[in-house]
């Protein structure tokens, strides 16, 4: 089974790149590759609980994220970038895997192919 | 006088929107990525005081629930946002 890993730095809804990201993990989720998606920075914003999309005309992106785990994604987010972005870990969504810099390393260093939005 | 700023904190462009409103002594709109100014001492980083108003509906979208802890913030929605550029005498955006 290939491994392709994707980082997001991008924060949600202010431009198309988380929407893109989770679009891809999806994909390759499911033509059965091993996923690994990777939030850093801004990206880190996308595991927000409460993403409120009433009236706005936007895809739920957290609800989107909640089908890639669903499906077998793996989602992990960079500690230090929460932190940075004012997020606790009660503010996460479940099923994120709160992580540090080395162990994203190893898991770009296991992936055949790397996508970067 | 309002500056617009649509972009992140983590952005230049962003701060310097913030900047510039503070130097002008100008009120700042924040919409889209913007919202998140009103996280934990964003704006006190960067020493603005003044009236913000945060336009909802991008607030709500991005899971941001409360205003922090600013008492100068004020939610508007799109109706309002319009009214507030039409009574400014001079509005710079977006950042």
């Amino acid at each position: 089974m290939s491994k392709i890993a994707m980082i997001l730095r991008k924060a949600p809804y202010g431009d198309i790149n988380a929407a893109e990201a989770v679009r891809h993990a999806l994909g390759a989720v499911s033509d059965d590759m091993e996923v690994s998606l990777i939030l850093v920075d801004g990206g880190v914003l996308l595991t927000r609980k409460g993403q409120d999309d009433t009236g706005t005309g936007f895809t739920n992106l957290e609800t989107s994220l909640k089908d890639c785990k669903e499906m077998g994604v793996e989602v992990v987010a960079d500690n230090l970038s929460l932190i940075e972005h004012g997020l606790k870990e009660e503010d996460v969504v479940d099923g994120v895997k709160l992580t540090d810099e080395d162990a994203i390393a190893a898991i770009l260093k296991e992936a055949e192919k790397t996508m970067i939005f | 006088m309002l500056v617009i700023i649509k972009s992140a904190p983590d952005t230049p462009e962003g701060r310097r929107g913030v900047k510039l409103a503070r130097h002008m002594s100008a009120d700042i709109v924040l919409l889209q990525n913007g919202v998140y100014f009103i996280q934990k001492e964003k704006l006190e980083d960067l020493s603005f005081y003044r009236t913000v108003y945060v336009l909802e509906e991008d607030r709500r979208l991005r899971g941001l629930k409360d205003n922090g802890n600013y008492k100068n913030i004020k939610n508007i929605n799109y109706n309002s946002l319009v009214d507030l550029m039409g009574g400014s005498d001079k509005v710079v955006g977006m950042f």
